[in-house]
């Protein structure tokens, strides 16, 4: 079931021991919320409650350079992907990993740089531990949408307040506040920061802004009736 | 003429450089029978003359002679019969030839090849050097006498050959304009000397070539002088096609050859293999030697098909399409991995672990010239990329290729429609061009979860009628309370926005039927299948909170919002022939 583990020497400077390349960024509004201020090489960080958070989690590594793939996950927007800043041609995209979900994700930690995981919940503790231990030795980042016991981080995103629905039909959906927390191991207290989800532009905003972009009435898409 | 320069698809087609060997039936049927070349000889088809050499033309022997009057104009005539099949093979020494000094070469027809002029042209410094060292190596490399002939399009440059001269850039129209109309039946494909007599095309177009000359205009200038628009309405399609042959325009770049069959390798594998090792084993030479076989033609494999024969005689296909052409290596790692596939597919379902694969053969359904595939100086293709590549190659392997996808930002109006997904190494191209404008569109942000099938909903009014459409892309009344699927709960409405139309292509009976498109948030009951999707992300705004000990706190709104602010989940609503369904949720 399991795919041979290759024989690798244990002390090839592999990219989690490299210090220069042991972060990915992650966009602004998030960076105080992680532990390590981004997405740190070999770590699981598990999302919580909403789509748009996971797709700004990993858009700024995307659109740094790295390779993601999107597993299991086949109702995810990728118009909304596009717009959260993800690069598609660097983006891969397995919505059914067939009855060896296991060994699809060990594969693509192998060779991606972070590996975004739907439909996991239901896994083994066995198969969770082995892909998380895959996860540190290889040096990618995990992100299993959902409850993943033994995460290093999780961020969850709860209520939603949508601005730019003027009432009566007129305005359209702009940008929605949404409340963050992020809890880490090893950290006592969690952190939680508001901030928009999407945001007007469809990436991640800080909350600070809403007031001021969300509430003027331009460039309204044509509408008739 | 001014009228059809400025008609669409009139742009100046490519410089073409054609290679014509004369006689060609004749010069092959001669090498075959090993006729020596100073003989007259003639190739004829139900007694009547196709193909004559040159030393029989002198001595006054004519296409469409009957065979007693060519054998008493020339009485040492060799009388010799068509075979098609010795035409294409003789010439694939000459094409091979030909292609030993530059690739792309596009065989017309046994005979006839052409090339495009540009690339050739650069490496040997002009047409004339490139007319020269063709002419040169095909004759020292076959004894075949051929000649050159380079202008703009294919047809241009055929006749050019016919008469070995280099049109300059731009003048094949005036090439063209004195030749005689008859020049239309030589058009690469119709010409009759080609298949025996019995070209629907060549038959067609002497039809035609009479009819202009009755018409009294005999040359091709005459013919091309008459407006394109005139000769659509007049005469058929093939007419217009020849015309815009007279015109000196070409619709038709040459096209890479096709692969030649010899490029296939097999390797029969006895003991049959039913290891996966041993046909690693077996898949690395035999990748090796395609290679071998494809550079030794200057190509690259873009398309590989790996086909294997089973014990059982079961033939095993499948074809592997890369965006970027092979290297031995990444060959074998397919070859194998598909291997692996087959075997590991075939022996836990079977039981019994006897079968084996008992021939492997590689097919390069598509390549390309090896020039290609030359790496770049600085190493385009990081180590990286080239890691997640071949991640991503493995899990095709496990999953099948239309299982990986990757996305396409493209042109259209729905979320779903906006980002196509190909199968991960197909080439990523739009399937709708993101350029145009696309009205009724809604600006970012766009739905973050797309579900695969739309869910059906429902809308109702304030009054818990349905809400339907009304003329001129309106809604019969604002809604207010919304349902996802047949008999779940409804959820009042909190806020919405549009309507948003979209025509569709209402002359198109196969199109989608256009919709209205409406944003709506709500607050979910429990009992929603929505985001149902994404189980795990369970945790979201719903009336139940997840686990948040006070839903009540999360959802109240923020002091700070107005009152155009909205609590809740948001959904994109489509209205399509009366029904409703969720297009996106914005989770």
């Amino acid at each position: 079931v399991w795919p041979e583990p290759e024989a690798e020497p244990e002390r090839e400077p592999g990219p989690a021991r490299d210090p220069e390349r042991a972060l990915l960024p992650v966009a602004g509004p998030l960076t105080g919320l992680l532990p390590w201020g981004g997405l740190r090489r070999g770590s699981t960080v598990s999302v919580h409650g909403s789509t748009a958070l996971l797709l700004a989690l990993v858009a700024e590594a995307s659109r740094s350079g790295s390779w993601c793939a999107l597993v299991g996950l086949p109702g995810v927007g990728l118009a909304a992907a596009d717009e959260a800043g993800l690069d598609l041609a660097r983006t891969a995209l397995v919505p059914r990993p067939g009855p060896r979900p296991a060994s699809v994700a060990a594969t693509l930690v192998d060779g991606l740089d972070v590996v975004v995981l739907g439909g996991a919940s239901a896994w083994r503790a066995g198969d969770r531990q082995r892909l998380a231990a895959r996860v540190r030795q290889k040096g990618a980042v995990l992100i299993p949408v959902g409850a993943w016991p033994g995460a290093d981080a999780e961020l969850h995103a709860t209520g939603g307040t949508w601005s730019g629905l003027l009432g009566d039909g007129a305005g359209r959906l702009r940008s929605r506040r949404v409340h963050l927390r992020c809890a880490a191991r090893g950290r006592a207290r969690d952190l939680t920061e508001d901030v928009l989800l999407p945001g007007p532009d469809g990436r991640v905003g800080g909350a600070d802004a809403a007031g001021v972009v969300t509430r003027v009435p331009v460039d309204l898409p044509a509408r008739t009736g | 003429v001014s009228e059809a320069a400025a008609a669409p698809g009139t742009t100046t087609p490519i410089r073409v450089v054609a290679l014509w060997c004369p006689d060609w039936p004749v010069v092959a049927a001669c090498a075959e029978s090993g006729i020596p070349a100073d003989r007259p000889a003639a190739v004829l088809v139900a007694h009547r003359v196709v193909a004559c050499s040159a030393t029989a033309r002198a001595q006054g022997v004519r296409r469409g002679l009957r065979r007693r009057e060519a054998q008493a104009r020339c009485p040492d005539l060799a009388v010799l019969g068509r075979d098609a099949d010795r035409d294409a093979r003789a010439f694939e020494v000459v094409a091979a030839a030909v292609e030993e000094l530059t690739p792309g070469v596009e065989v017309i027809r046994p005979g006839l090849v052409v090339l495009a002029a540009r690339g050739p042209a650069r490496y040997f410094g002009s047409e004339e050097a490139v007319a020269e060292r063709l002419v040169d190596h095909v004759a020292g490399r076959t004894r075949v006498e051929c000649q050159v002939g380079v202008a703009d399009g294919v047809f241009a440059a055929a006749l050019a050959a016919r008469r070995s001269v280099i049109v300059p850039p731009g003048g094949s129209p005036a090439f063209l304009a004195p030749r005689p109309v008859t020049e239309l039946e030589m058009e690469p494909g119709v010409e009759p000397d080609t298949a025996g007599a019995d070209v629907p095309g060549a038959t067609a177009r002497a039809e035609l070539v009479g009819l202009l000359r009755r018409l009294g205009l005999t040359t091709l200038g005459d013919f091309a002088g008459l407006p394109a628009a005139d000769v659509a309405s007049r005469f058929d399609a093939a007419a217009v096609r020849a015309h815009r042959l007279a015109r000196g325009l070409d619709e038709r770049p040459p096209s890479r050859r096709r692969v030649p069959d010899t490029l296939t390798v097999e390797v029969p594998l006895d003991p049959p293999v039913d290891r996966v090792d041993a046909a690693a084993f077996a898949s690395r030479a035999l990748a090796e030697r395609l290679h071998a076989a494809l550079g030794g033609a200057g190509l690259a494999c873009t398309r590989l098909g790996v086909q294997a024969r089973t014990t059982t005689g079961d033939e095993l296909a499948r074809t592997w399409r890369c965006a970027e052409p092979l290297t031995p290596t990444a060959t074998a790692d397919r070859v194998r991995w598909q291997l692996e596939g087959w075997l590991s597919r075939r022996g836990p379902e079977r039981g019994h672990g006897g079968e084996g694969l008992a021939a492997l053969r590689l097919v390069p359904e598509e390549v390309v010239d090896a020039g290609r595939l030359q790496l770049g100086l600085w190493g385009e293709t990081g180590v990286a990329d080239e890691r997640a590549g071949r991640a991503l190659v493995r899990v095709q392997g496990l999953l099948g290729p239309e299982e990986v996808l990757t996305g396409v930002p493209g042109g259209g109006r729905g979320p779903a429609e906006r980002v196509r997904t190909v199968p991960w190494g197909d080439e990523r191209t739009p399937a709708l061009d993101p350029a145009a404008p696309w009205p009724g569109t809604l600006p970012a942000p766009s739905p973050s979860t797309v579900p695969p099938a739309p869910l059906p909903a429902r809308v109702l009014d304030a009054r818990g009628r349905p809400v339907r459409a009304a003329p001129r892309g309106g809604l019969s009344a604002a809604p207010a309370q919304v349902a996802i699927g047949e008999d779940a709960g409804s959820a009042p409405v909190r806020a919405w926005g549009g309507p948003w139309p979209e025509e569709g292509r209402w002359w198109d009976p196969r199109a989608p039927a256009g919709c209205l498109r409406v944003q709506v948030v709500c607050v979910p009951p429990v009992s929603w299948p929505a985001a149902g999707t994404t189980d795990d992300l369970d945790d979201g705004p719903r009336a139940d909170g997840g686990d948040d000990p006070d839903p009540a706190a999360d959802l109240a709104p923020d002091p700070a919002s107005s009152s155009a602010d909205a609590v809740g989940l948001a959904l994109l609503l489509a209205l399509r022939d009366g029904r409703w369904t969720v297009e996106g949720i914005y989770d």
